[in-house]
């Protein structure tokens, strides 16, 4: 009789701790879930940069910093947003890309580069995206960003 | 809880960080405030939208516990000849008054990077030329302290700016005394530094041999921490100079450096034109100076008489050299005339400068004229060459010059705009700095009839760091 009773408590005691487990996960999962929405509402807004040519050298600086806050958010090392890039490199199905991208927004900043070409700019925009794809804050689905 | 509580920068910047405030409350605060001054005129343009975008960005990086730049959060305004990206730059000027610049300025970059918000753009006389902001081609920036009186110039919409509580720093421009004489005028600390310290790639090119960037703010603690922060050698700018190894921020061991320090007064500047109450005032600070334990002693410079003469020799050749880019062809405010090049370049140069910037353009390619050249620019050129000398070898004997920054009080709208000669005789205690390259400083020093008067004080070239320190120490003791 009481060989029941201990294992009843057993088990309730272990469907106690499953609900727990489950529970602490799925709350990281929604808080992590609503972080990357700040990410995708940043990405949302510097898009719209893409739409006057004066505004494409900031869109660039823009997804380079955004890119750099995704990387310190997933804990990535590095003291520089390039040493991040370095130890997210096996996250990224194009590093040169990302690579490309980066020191073009380098070359914004200090070399005064003037970005004019619309298909370079497209390029870098989707270069952005898939690292940010790669990194799990965008769905695969480019709708998950409102993007046309 | 309000950005206008807190006393320094350090200390907005260090509860925003711990989400104390939130950064979007303080840019609501800040455009509150912008529209509560409109009548002031201080702003050319304001960037709303965009300001909120990045305060939202910083309130997320909290909540994200990201690490954050030395200006998270912290709103500040530039004069509008500073290039940047996506808002006009006109600088006061109809020849630029739709021109967007396809790049930034590295100062802006610096301050953008450390997470500062640009809230808005100040008004400046066009080009910079002029100390009253009666120039500027949109409107004239009235004065803080009382709306009938120029808040002095050219960086005039950026001191008001501060002395208005719309923002806790703004950058200017000086040429011959552009932060300081604004900074005196609206009670604020306006900062010249070194010649080259920081860079002017992206800053509408006035005279280069004499424009420098600098910060104006309430209090010398958070002049210095904009310094370290825009000072730096910059591939852009071919004459930057290397920044002081240990930064700029004052710590107890800059103070103890200028605990000593020799300041030697500067005479020349209170024997002829200065308002008496002026003098009088600036005589009492420098008893407090003495009181307070410094070795303080009257010098003279007997060339010091010929730097505004120089100065507006100089200044207006290369005025005239570097406004020569604007022809109406490549960017720019433009006239067309289908049927003759030169004649468009002529229309478009007529109808974009105005008055001011067409008195410098003659003035500069007189002076720089065959048959005349000798006489005036390289004349000018000789004499800035002994006035350098001079204030290299007081350098030798004294830490510190000092001086009132500003003849006369703020001066009414209207007063002396009629007369050019008066409004250039505003820059004599100023232009010296500008002419040898040291940096000077302006600080408040007390209100006469309800009107702020300016403190300049002007350390060895490169000296910044000592500059400041001894500003902090004095501070309190000139208010």
């Amino acid at each position: 009789m009481t060989k029941n009773i201990e294992l009843i408590i057993y088990v309730v005691a272990g469907l106690l701790i499953i609900l727990a487990i489950s529970e602490i996960i799925r709350s990281v999962l929604k808080k992590r879930e609503e972080n990357y929405q700040i990410f995708i509402n940043r990405w949302k807004g510097l898009i719209t940069l893409a739409k006057k040519k004066s505004q494409w050298n900031q869109l660039v600086i823009e997804a380079d910093k955004l890119l750099g806050d995704v990387l310190q958010y997933k804990h990535y090392k590095g003291k520089r947003l390039a040493d991040k890039i370095v130890s997210a490199q096996r996250q990224f199905k194009n590093n040169d890309q990302i690579w490309s991208c980066h020191k073009l927004a380098n070359k914004i900043q200090q070399d005064g580069y003037v970005l004019s070409d619309k298909q370079q700019l497209l390029d870098v925009i989707n270069s952005y995206r898939e690292a940010f794809t790669d990194l799990g804050v965008f769905k695969v689905d480019k709708k998950a960003t409102n993007e046309k | 809880m309000k950005w206008t509580d807190f006393s320094t920068i350090e200390d907005l910047v260090q509860s925003i960080k711990t989400g104390q405030i939130s950064v979007v409350s303080i840019v609501e605060e800040v455009f509150e405030r912008i529209k509560q001054t409109r009548d002031f005129q201080v702003l050319l343009d304001d960037f709303e939208k965009e300001a909120f975008h990045q305060a939202k960005i910083i309130d997320d990086k909290v909540r994200l516990k990201q690490p954050l730049g030395r200006l998270a959060g912290v709103p500040f305004i530039v004069k509008d000849n500073f290039l940047t990206f996506s808002q006009k730059t006109t600088a006061a000027s109809h020849m630029l008054e739709k021109f967007i610049a396809p790049y930034q300025a590295t100062s802006v970059n610096k301050l953008i990077n450390e997470d500062a918000i640009l809230v808005g753009k100040a008004n400046l006389d066009a080009y910079a030329h002029g100390s009253s902001t009666e120039n500027s081609d949109f409107f004239t920036t009235k004065n803080p302290y009382d709306k009938n009186r120029v808040p002095g110039g050219s960086s005039g919409g950026s001191a008001a700016a501060v002395a208005l509580n719309l923002v806790p720093f703004a950058l200017g421009t000086d040429t011959g005394g552009s932060i300081r004489l604004p900074a005196s005028f609206c009670n604020q600390v306006g900062l010249k530094p070194s010649y080259g310290l920081v860079s002017r790639s992206g800053v509408v090119a006035m005279a280069s041999s004499l424009d420098c960037i600098g910060p104006i703010t309430k209090n010398v603690q958070d002049n210095a921490l904009i310094l370290d922060i825009i000072a730096d050698q910059d591939q852009l700018d071919s004459t930057t100079i290397a920044r002081d190894k240990t930064g700029y921020v004052i710590d107890s061991n800059s103070q103890r450096m200028v605990e000593k320090a020799k300041i030697g007064v500067i005479s020349d500047y209170l024997i002829d034109g200065i308002d008496q109450k002026v003098k009088a005032n600036f005589l009492t600070k420098v008893e407090l100076l003495k009181e307070a334990g410094f070795q303080v002693e009257d010098i003279s410079i007997p060339l010091i008489k010929y730097a505004l003469a120089v100065y507006y020799i100089i200044c207006p050749a290369e005025i005239s050299s570097n406004l020569s880019r604007y022809d109406g062809l490549r960017y720019g405010f433009h006239e067309s005339n289908n049927d003759n090049i030169e004649a468009s370049v002529e229309m478009s140069r007529s109808q974009g400068f105005g008055q001011e910037a067409k008195r410098r353009i003659m003035i500069g390619t007189y002076v720089l004229s065959s048959g005349y050249y000798d006489a005036y620019y390289k004349k000018a050129q000789q004499v800035r060459t002994k006035l350098i000398d001079s204030f290299k070898e007081l350098f030798k004997s004294y830490d510190f010059l000092v001086g009132p920054t500003v003849p006369t009080l703020p001066f009414k709208i209207g007063e002396k705009k009629s007369d050019p000669i008066e409004m250039y005789l505003i820059d004599v205690m100023t232009v010296s700095a500008n002419l040898v390259g040291i940096p000077a400083i302006s600080l408040p020093a007390g209100m006469i009839d309800g009107l702020p008067t300016g403190f300049q004080v002007m350390a060895d070239i490169s000296s910044d760091k000592q500059l400041l320190a001894f500003s902090s120490k004095i501070e309190e003791l000139l208010k």
